[in-house]
């Protein structure tokens, strides 16, 4: 009977690459070239994987579809385009942090990012972080975090590059990206542009994605500045602005729809010495969703909002032996408000220090402390400490070869947020007595580099305590509490072999993770957690021609909490082709044909959610 | 209705009585044909039907038959007996007329029409529904609580449906969020529980014309709408709940049906909110917090210790002299119908149904 509101509260309450090589290969003055610094420098024990550039032109456009193959993070998308959240490791959407040019901009009223509303393009790499992070990244890096990269180069370069597609389902992307660099200053602006019918058919019924239309516009702007041979400044801006409707399911229609206006900004001023690196960075993060029961009707809506302004030091001092000492004082002020979001501002301060020490060539670890005082709730002490051991063998050739173990153990967070503490109406009401969720969790990781061949496994185990939940209060009124307790363990293996022969090159990727997710309560796989995932990629690259092969396969997920209902495993395979049309000295064009779902899967992400069969997308890149 | 009680109460021993033979004797043999015949003509007669509202949006609500005797649980029978078709998203609850019942589907906006002996769809209502709540029969025709679109205050209406046709044949605007509905020979009474807001008013409507006659004033949130035997409606209000920061007491008001004014209220304490309405016997019952409440509907003083306590309730229902408490458990896995024989307080049974069980009806 309640059921309705209670359940149109909790959608929007909840109402989203592993190739390692770069990171190592990127060594020049991270602090000038890098947003996020940190990222490199403290995250020893953890595994990076970067996606870099090429791999996001050739993609269709929104993140989700860009890790979905290249990452083992399970996604629970709600149809393309709709609400899509992230399963990193089996833990939930609020444990997965994304960070934005170094800022954590996951959103205060839910605690998660919705990844069909971060355009991928416009980023020069995205680097998928596994393990926890909630010492340099803040709440929600617990089963891991997604870094937006944009790069700020001070070299000379003026192109642009001019992207367009169209595929299945009339969908039109467009992305303008064009950049300008000398020695002393620097300014990019990209904008990216997708829209879609999203109309696709059900398959093996008669019914077809009704109400799933979409439009995105996203604008990313850069600077940078030389002020002097030891002074940068440098802005970051990016804003999107997302008009959805969202699609019903086979069993529910629906006339929704869904605006988000999020904008973050952020300017840094550092001043780089021969020990020592100062930044000030100063940031304003802005978020607003309107929510239409009926996307004709735009005079009816319910909305939220959240206005964040964060002042931050951060001070890096290098010792003599390889040693730094990197510490950060942080203060954010967050205000928040909506239909069913009672005003509220909360005023944090956060502390951290974070000690690195390369001990030798081999041997790096690394040290951490982060402690958070606001007056809302009870922040827990962060700690995480993580090292590596590096063991070379034969270095005949230039290629290095080696063994490395690394290890990492961390205690994380989530903290409760706007709508958990402050929510007031549809049968529901916040609870403003909650406390952080608080995980501890360690990692183990074997990396073995050939010439060739390489090859990742990685063990982890991680416990939440006081895992946040709504449930009904004994008045009926859905409340959350900590009330959970939640055990995830599993392992990721993954391999890279590369070869190249004359002009030919090949590379085969293959990774496969297994996830347990447990209610220590009831001992049951939380719902939506796959137990097995396995994506592979296979490629091919001769002068003018690329070519890719990526297959995924996703097990069986459970869809109750008492595994009574389930959805089907499935495996879904893409293949893309991209052909160099044209190449000069200063222009290039390519041609990208790609053909997803190639064997016309009819799957589910979401229960009664029917995915696209098989569909197309034809783009031109025109770099000049 | 007193002859239906006579006659379930009548069903119930009777079938007491043959079960209680079967597990005495248990070399007894059941003629199989006789039983299978039996079972072809109306299964689901004599027993309970449970509405199961199903998960939101991903998914379809169900029917659970629960036998007369508590012994067999038969979960999704709508789907045995018309497979592969569903009753759509989040079935709110069942309506019944003579031989028919019909099953108001919210998210789906439809109605689908059963025999409520075979379960076997007779037809369906999947236009002029907006959000659609409650169901009431009406001289061959059935009125529908809507709450429309729940942003818009001014849409709700209560459709008018032709049971012979299933069409829309007229829509009766209303004020915000239509809720139970009920027909007490003369007039429908519609209580405004107010959608996603709150609202304070029992519309009354004329069958005849098909107009809002006037509205009756209750307390905040009314829920429960029963009549007891002298033909009094009663009315009972939640009060608004504390998060809407203007909370206020539950009430229960008794409405005098020839004059339609309310001719007894009582208030709860402001932070009481009851709910769960029942009144058999001239006994009126409710929960609030876990515990359930009966007085004397004749000689009404709102009782203020508890009966029986239980666990947190979707919802429950008293049939018989028991209490059928649907417990929906984290509302992400399948929930149990706990049933409690009130007259010993004891815990008879617990039933395995599906997912958030919101209602149960004596099917007989």
């Amino acid at each position: 009977m309640k059921r309705t509101c209670i359940l149109f509260l909790l959608f929007l309450c909840y109402c989203i690459g592993n190739l390692n090589a770069q990171i190592d290969s990127l060594n020049v003055l991270p602090e000038v070239v890098l947003s996020d610094a940190k990222l490199r420098n403290f995250s020893h024990g953890q595994v990076l994987g970067t996606i870099n550039d090429s791999l996001l032109d050739n993609s269709s456009t929104s993140l989700t579809e860009v890790l979905r193959y290249n990452s083992l993070i399970y996604f629970r998308e709600n149809g393309p385009g709709g609400v899509s959240s992230p399963s990193f490791r089996g833990t939930s959407a609020q444990q997965t942090a994304v960070v934005w040019n170094g800022i954590n901009i996951n959103s205060q009223l839910n605690g998660q990012t919705d990844f069909n509303t971060i355009l991928s393009k416009n980023y020069d790499n995205i680097i998928v972080r596994r393990g926890g992070g909630s010492i340099p990244y803040g709440s929600g890096a617990v089963g891991g975090s997604i870094h937006l990269n944009n790069e700020i180069r001070f070299q000379d370069r003026f192109d642009t590059k001019v992207s367009m597609g169209y595929g299945s389902f009339e969908t039109a992307i467009t992305n303008v990206k064009a950049a300008y660099g000398s020695e002393t200053f620097f300014s990019d602006v990209a904008v990216d542009y997708s829209q879609s019918e999203n109309d696709f058919k059900y398959l093996e019924t008669e019914q077809s994605n009704e109400n799933g239309q979409f439009e995105n516009i996203n604008l990313n702007t850069n600077f940078g500045l030389v002020l002097s041979p030891k002074q940068l400044l440098k802005f970051y801006h990016n804003s999107f602005l997302g008009d959805r409707n969202f699609s019903g399911t086979l069993t529910a229609p629906s006339t929704a729809g869904y605006e988000d206006r999020n904008s973050r900004s952020l300017a840094e001023w550092a001043v780089l010495g021969e020990r020592f690196t100062s930044k000030v960075r100063l940031a304003h993060v802005f978020e607003q969703f309107r929510f239409f029961t009926n996307a004709e009707k735009k005079e009816n809506y319910s909305f939220g909002k959240a206005i964040r302004y964060t002042g931050q030091y951060d001070f890096t001092y290098r010792f003599k032996g390889n040693r730094s000492l990197k510490t950060v004082m942080d203060y954010t002020t967050v205000e928040g408000s909506g239909t069913n979001i009672r005003p509220e501002r909360r005023n944090t301060f956060v502390g951290m220090a974070l000690w690195q020490h390369k001990v030798n060539a081999k041997f790096e670890y690394n040290a951490q402390l982060r402690q958070d005082v606001t007056a809302t709730f009870d922040s827990p002490l962060l700690a995480s400490f993580g090292a590596f051991y590096t063991i070379p063998w034969k270095k005949d050739n230039q290629e290095p070869k080696f063994y490395r173990i690394s290890i990492n153990g961390s205690r994380n967070y989530r903290i409760p947020t706007f709508n958990d503490l402050y929510w007031q109406g549809a049968g529901a009401t916040g609870n403003t007595s909650l406390q952080p969720e608080t995980s501890w969790q360690g990692d183990l990781g074997h990396l073995v580099q050939l010439e060739n061949w390489q090859w990742n496994l990685n063990t982890f185990y991680i416990r939440t305590s006081d895992f946040i939940k709504w449930q009904p209060n004994n008045t009926g009124i859905w409340t959350p509490v900590n009330v959970d307790e939640v055990v995830n363990y599993g392992a990721e293996f993954s391999m890279k072999y590369e070869q190249s022969y004359n002009d030919h090159d090949f590379q085969w990727q293959w990774s496969y993770g297994f996830t347990r997710a447990m209610d220590v309560a009831t001992n049951k796989q939380l719902i939506y957690v796959p137990e097995h995932k396995i994506t592979t990629g296979l490629s091919y690259h001769y002068k003018w021609l690329d070519t890719r092969y990526q297959m995924m396969y996703i097990d069986e997920v459970s869809t109750t909490t008492d595994e009574s209902r389930s959805l089907d495993g499935y495996t879904i395979a893409n293949l893309t082709a991209n052909f160099r049309i044209l190449k000069t000295v200063k222009q290039q064009m390519t041609l990208s044909l790609q053909a997803k779902n190639i064997f016309n899967t009819n799957y589910q992400t979401i229960a009664f959610r029917p995915n696209p069969g098989r569909n197309f997308l034809i783009q031109t890149t025109y770099t000049f | 209705m007193k002859f239906n009680k006579f006659l379930g109460l009548l069903a119930l021993g009777v079938i007491g009585f043959t079960s209680c033979e079967d597990a005495d004797d248990n070399m007894n043999v059941i003629d199989p044909e006789e039983e299978q015949e039996e079972t072809i003509e109306s299964p689901y007669d004599e027993g309970f039907l449970v509405a199961n509202e199903g998960p939101f949006n991903n998914g379809f609500g169900t029917i659970s038959y629960v036998s007369v005797d508590l012994s067999v649980v038969t979960n999704d029978v709508y789907q045995t007996e018309n497979a592969p078709d569903n009753l759509g998203n989040v079935v709110n609850s069942i309506g019944f007329d003579v031989d028919l019942a019909y099953v108001v589907a919210n998210v789906s906006n439809r109605i689908t029409v059963l025999n409520r002996k075979t379960l076997i769809e007779e037809g369906r209502v999947e236009t002029g529904l907006v959000n659609p709540r409650f169901f009431v029969a009406v001289n061959g025709k059935g009125y529908v609580s809507n709450w429309g679109d729940p942003f818009d205050e001014t849409d709700d209406y209560v459709a008018v449906i032709n049971l012979r046709t299933l069409n829309v044949d007229n829509v009766i605007p209303v004020a915000l969020g239509p809720e139970k509905i009920v027909f007490n020979g003369t007039n429908v009474y519609v209580a405004h529980k107010g959608a996603f807001g709150t609202n304070n008013i029992v519309s009354v409507i004329n069958p005849i014309d098909d107009t809002v006659t006037t509205t009756i004033e209750v307390g905040d949130v009314p829920s429960g709408l029963e009549f007891d035997s002298q033909g009094n409606l009663w009315v009972l209000s939640q009060g608004n709940p504390s998060f809407t920061m203007n909370e206020t007491a539950g009430k229960i008001s008794r409405v005098d049906v020839l004059t339609n004014t309310v001719n007894y209220s009582a208030d709860f304490a402001t932070t009481e909110h009851p709910d769960f309405l029942n009144i058999e016997e001239d006994n009126l019952y409710f929960f609030l917090e876990g515990g359930v409440f009966v007085g004397d509907a004749l000689d009404y003083l709102v009782p203020t210790t508890a009966q029986l306590t239980v666990p947190f309730y979707y919802n429950m229902n008293i049939i018989n002299g028991k209490l059928y408490g649907c417990n929906a458990g984290d509302f992400a896995s399948n929930g149990t119908v706990e049933v409690y024989d009130l007259s010993t307080n004891s815990l008879e049974a617990s039933l395995d149904v599906g997912i958030i069980p919101g209602d149960v009806y004596l099917n007989e």
